[in-house]
């Protein structure tokens, strides 16, 4: 990874930060963007290497995202995480408001605009990586049906793109349960789960997923992939 | 690579491992630190890579010879599987008979079960088995019915024996065009046509390398978390025609 950037959205904590982390012990230089100033700040100073850039974005204003995007060089990898609150758009499809409905997609749109602005920036042998959840093919029983919905999007938005900006590699990386700050308030509980109920019995780690977005980002083969990576949630 | 993480004091057995795929398997294992035992059909005086593997000779048709083969091993921490036999593989359903189509099956499908089931109760904690197949598995063709049968069978094997075998991980890789030892039947220029004919259709522009396989085979190995998972390495295969 020496000498290459990798540009990670949402690179404030949990997945994200990970990615960041696994860049830096990498010798790349790694441009951190997330939407709040704080928490972003606090993050990059853990990240340790000598090329670390920390940029605020909101992925949501294309504005910004144009402008920030368009403030750096060649971009070799792109990683988009998933935004931490989709949570709160969790609700029984009868009840679903249009608010919730619209916030839903909010990840899709906020994607779609990071990517059109670094398109043109991105090298050619470079590789772009969507991460999204195992809820896209086993969503949850109660008021998950749109968010699993714009789950399953990233998956079919990925593919196309793989063919549409060939040569660059295009993949998605699923995730299960990672213990990250979404599962904060009831990690004890999410734990204990894993160590159970989990094909390979342990909480999966937000390094876990980076080690496999780094797959990702390195083997020159692989495109138009949608990597599992979920400690067999998806199978049982 | 560097994005590896370390194999070291890992024992990696790799069957079908002394030519193309497996052999690329063996290399990134071996460079990741661990001891790899390369197992094959030829026996190891014919074999080019020497130093670096302990080496064995199996027949993958008799369930005998791989128990024998896994008794002599003993424990061990990761198992790779790609040994795909020559015979049975090709001909068009109508004209192949069924002894060929048998062949094929209990080559690839049931030398990798018996590989597996031998292999399982000898598996260290922290330990994982790995099938591979080809693209052929979701993108069948005319003449080659048979194999991609046995691919998807298999695949179907590793997500039943991640259930079965958890904690011990479970994985499929599902290569496409592979630049090894596989198209050792084509003479240079026919091969040199291959490789321009899957650079110009496949979405990354170039053919796959044993590299790229054995990289994707260290990952599944070394990352805690993945099992059940087809992982497909195919330059994108799936969304271009068949070639």
């Amino acid at each position: 990874m020496h000498a290459q950037t990798v540009a990670v959205v949402g690179a404030s904590s949990g997945i994200g930060l990970a990615v960041a982390r696994w860049a830096a012990a990498r010798d790349a230089a790694v441009v951190m963007l997330s939407r709040s100033r704080e928490r972003l700040e606090r993050a990059a100073e853990s990240v340790p290497g000598s090329s670390v850039r920390a940029l605020v974005m909101d992925m949501l204003e294309r504005e910004v995202v144009d402008s920030v995007i368009g403030s750096l060089g060649t971009i070799d990898h792109l990683v988009l995480t998933a935004v931490a609150d989709e949570l709160s758009s969790r609700a029984p499809v009868r009840e679903l408001t249009n608010d919730q409905l619209e916030r839903s997609f909010d990840k899709l749109r906020g994607f779609v605009n990071v990517i059109r602005a670094a398109v043109p920036r991105l090298a050619p042998r470079g590789s772009i990586t969507l991460v999204t959840g195992a809820s896209a093919v086993k969503p949850p029983r109660e008021g998950f049906s749109v968010l699993a919905a714009a789950s399953g999007a990233l998956v079919s938005f990925g593919k196309a793109l793989a063919l549409e900006l060939s040569p660059i590699r295009v993949n998605v990386l699923m995730s299960g349960v990672v213990d990250t700050a979404i599962h904060a308030a009831r990690r004890e509980q999410m734990k204990e789960w894993a160590e159970k109920e989990l094909l390979v019995r342990r909480f999966g780690a937000p390094e876990d997923i980076a080690q496999a977005i780094g797959l990702l980002l390195t083997n020159p083969y692989v495109t138009a992939s949608t990597l599992t990576v979920d400690g067999g949630f998806t199978a049982l | 690579m560097q994005d590896l993480h370390s194999l070291r004091g890992r024992r990696v057995v790799i069957v079908g491992g002394t030519s193309g795929m497996g052999r690329g398997a063996a290399q990134a294992a071996a460079d990741a630190g661990a001891e790899v035992i390369v197992v094959g059909r030829r026996p190891a005086d014919q074999r080019d890579s020497t130093g670096r593997f302990r080496h064995e000779t199996v027949d993958m048709t008799a369930p005998a010879s791989l128990q024998a083969l896994f008794e002599r091993i003993g424990e061990l921490d990761h198992l790779l599987v790609t040994a795909t036999p020559s015979t049975g593989a090709t001909g068009r359903f109508l004209e192949q008979d069924l002894e060929r189509a048998r062949a094929f099956m209990d080559g690839k499908f049931f030398g990798s079960w018996v590989c597996a089931h031998e292999a399982a109760p000898r598996i260290r904690p922290g330990g994982s088995i790995t099938f591979v197949t080809g693209g052929a598995a979701v993108r069948p063709k005319a003449g080659i019915s048979i194999i991609s049968a046995a691919f998807r069978a298999l695949e179907t094997l590793a997500q039943g024996l991640a259930i079965e075998l958890g904690p011990i991980r479970v994985n499929t890789i599902r290569p496409g065009y592979t630049d090894s030892e596989m198209w050792g039947f084509l003479d240079e220029a026919a091969r040199d046509e291959l490789r321009r004919k899957v650079a110009a259709a496949m979405p990354v522009r170039r053919m796959g390398t044993v590299e790229d396989i054995g990289h994707a085979a260290v990952f599944l190995m070394t990352n805690p978390q993945v099992t059940g998972t087809v992982l497909e390495i195919t330059g994108g295969e799936t969304l271009v025609d068949a070639l």
